[in-house]
């Protein structure tokens, strides 16, 4: 295994992070609020879907970024209507908008089945892109990739660093307390209902767009869920849950490494590993007594507004 | 013209009154949605030309997306209530359940695809694509340089291992110091899996991909990353304008023709239908723009030598740990290729147990 190699493997781990990461970004964006939303599966296919009939249609990717993340965002304020105004049970009405989006973006998609764009290019010049071993790895990429990676960190800024994200943990916490010191409970969870989806919707469309761009029904392939899995495994923190999704990516690709330099380890077994691993984590993370690990008390619970 | 005869025929089989006319009712039922482009769509294209065929005389309807087990069984339970005279399960993991429910409907006439099991009312069809594949093999190995070819595998079963086997002994027929690398990503539809199976494919050398795998994102990525791409189970050229080299589709419509008739004209049997050139089940489609005219050719000549007779399994052949699997002189029997569990000399890579 040369150097060269590593590197490709680690290009194509960057980019198989990108939409794991885009949705546990959101997911953690909406949790943190108390917002639990399991419809992340759905929402990523709509917005997969979406994203691609814009592209092929107006052959604009920018504005079928935009379309994945507004999809997402419409599934997100969809979500909010039922969890805040109707005060239905999150884990059910997350759970029906998984099957929802499931179906009717396959619905949507039946006519797009066989189609195929181009995907979007390299943004750096190829002067940067052909540096050595750093070329490749981290200037190949595509806008995408890049808007999606300034998006996160902004996230993660505003979650943990700013008093706005103080507030939403506050919402997350204790709805009651927050509501009684004057913070707009329920618009602060509407908000990040949406703005939580708008980047799941993002991660589908990166999916079909750029990673892989074609539509094919159910592309997503579970990553939702391994989202939601991930930002638990990340203590509900943004730089955890980027840093998941890379292991995460590196470890289910490390499978096929290992299948291509003859390590004989039963395939099936070497499937499993991610997912080992990411019990293995939980675990280790769950028997450590950190308090900042725990998930926002109020998470996925109904609130009712005092008056 | 509509036969005269054929009415009454049927009436007398249904003792219905209403059989005069009713059209044969025929049902699709599939795993995958037809949604992920591979296997179940070249099934439903299949079905497509069939009603346009049969016209008047049969009304198919299709389901996809049925889960193998209880779900599978439920399925064709209701398929045949509901009066479907000829119901088609078309993948492998319907066997059983297949084998249950036509016991229990024995007026209706069932059959399985890539199965091996068949009953009174229950047969088995299938495609001799690994033909397709060694023709297609053919043709990569002459087409690559670096003498690597990359092969996405989905599951170590049967009929994916026939297809690799086909396909690296037409590769070493071009090139007898040829590889295939295979890369087992174990699902049919994780469009993500087949992109990083293929570039690790081509970072380790690989300049001609192929894959068994419902999506075309392999080769869409090996079009992207500049090599040769070999399309399976449908035309796959869309996915790859400039490196496309050939796909391998499945053709089932003269299989379907034949079954169905045969259920039309009440000389149905329970038979183990197998079809391969001879019948064009298995067809090169789409040849690349690039390909030398010389190169498509020689393959058809080829094609011509497997019509004539010539076996893709044909002794002496080792497997990929040095041990002799089929002796020279003589030809792998359709019992051994159903069950055929080693890859041939030339594979780099391991089937897993």
């Amino acid at each position: 295994m040369d150097l060269i190699f590593i590197a490709d493997l680690l290009a194509a781990t960057l980019a198989a992070t990108v939409p794991l990461a885009l949705c546990v970004t959101g997911v953690v964006i909406g949790e943190r609020s108390g917002v639990l939303n399991l419809g992340q599966e759905g929402i990523m296919l709509m917005g997969a879907v979406c994203a691609f009939m814009v592209a092929l249609n107006s052959g604009s990717y920018l504005l079928a970024s935009l379309a994945g993340a507004a999809v997402g965002a419409a599934m997100g304020a969809a979500f909010a209507l039922l969890t805040l105004v109707f005060q239905s049970n999150a884990v059910a009405t997350g759970l029906a908008l998984t099957i929802f989006g499931t179906g009717l973006s396959a619905f949507l998609g039946e006519a797009y089945v066989g189609e195929s764009i181009s995907g979007l290019g390299p943004l750096l010049p190829e002067a940067l892109r052909t540096v050595p071993l750093l070329g490749p790895v981290f200037f190949g990429h595509d806008a995408l990739f890049y808007a999606a990676l300034v998006l996160c960190l902004l996230v993660h800024r505003v979650l943990h660093t700013q008093r706005v994200g103080l507030m939403v943990s506050a919402v997350g916490e204790n709805p009651e307390t927050a509501h009684r010191l004057g913070l707009p409970v329920l618009r602060t969870r509407w908000l990040t209902a949406i703005i939580g989806c708008a980047f799941t919707g993002l991660g589908g469309a990166y999916l079909a767009i750029v990673y892989t761009p074609l539509w094919t029904e159910g592309m997503t392939a579970g990553r939702g869920w391994i989202a939601l899995a991930l930002v638990v495994l990340a203590g509900w923190r943004v730089s955890w849950g980027l840093l998941a999704a890379f292991g995460f990516g590196f470890i289910s690709i490390s499978n096929l490494v290992l299948q291509g330099l003859g390590v004989t380890i039963p395939v099936n077994l070497l499937a499993t590993l991610p997912f080992v691993m990411c019990l293995l984590a939980l675990v280790i993370v769950s028997s450590g007594r950190r308090s900042e690990r725990e998930p926002p008390r109020s998470l996925g619970q109904t609130y009712i507004k005092e008056n | 013209m509509r036969s005269l005869i054929l009415p009454g025929l049927l009436c007398s089989l249904f003792a219905a009154p209403l059989a005069f006319a009713e059209p044969l009712r025929v049902a699709f039922m599939h795993e995958n949605p037809v949604g992920q482009g591979g296997w179940t769509l070249s099934h439903e294209l299949a079905r497509e030309r069939l009603q346009t065929h049969f016209g008047d005389q049969i009304s198919t309807r299709m389901l996809d997306g049925i889960a193998p087990g209880g779900d599978a069984e439920r399925v064709l339970t209701k398929l045949a209530r509901d009066g479907n005279a000829m119901i088609f399960a078309t993948s492998y993991g319907f066997m059983n359940s297949a084998l249950r429910v036509a016991r229990r409907f024995p007026r209706t006439t069932f059959e399985h695809a890539a199965g091996y099991n068949t009953a009174r009312n229950l047969g088995t069809y299938q495609i001799r694509a690994f033909q397709g594949r060694f023709l297609a093999g053919y043709a990569a190995g002459k087409l690559s340089r670096s003498g690597r070819i990359g092969y996405v595998g989905s599951f170590p079963i049967p009929e994916v291992v026939r297809g690799i086997n086909g396909f690296t002994l037409g590769v070493r027929a071009a090139n007898p110091e040829a590889i295939v690398d295979v890369i087992w990503i174990t699902t049919w539809s994780d469009a993500g899996r087949s992109r990083e199976a293929t570039q690790l494919l081509v970072s380790q050398g690989a300049d001609v991909i192929t894959h068994h795998t419902e999506t075309a994102a392999a080769i869409q990525t090996a079009d992207q990353l500049g090599v040769w791409s070999v399309g399976y189970q449908t035309d796959r050229s869309a996915f790859a304008p400039e490196h496309h080299l050939v796909s391998v589709a499945h053709n089932w419509f003269p299989i379907y023709r034949y079954k169905v008739q045969a259920v039309l004209d009440e000389n149905w049997q329970p038979t183990q239908e197998w079809a391969g050139v001879e019948a064009d089940a298995t067809q090169l489609v789409s040849w690349g723009k690039r390909v030398p005219e010389e190169l498509i050719n020689e393959v058809a000549a080829l094609r011509e030598e497997l019509l004539g007779g010539r076996a893709v399994f044909a002794g002496p052949i080792a497997d990929n740990e040095g041990a002799e699997r089929i002796a020279q002189g003589s030809v792998a029997s359709d019992e051994e290729l159903l069950a055929m569990e080693w890859l041939v000399e030339g594979v780099n890579g391991s089937r897993p147990d």
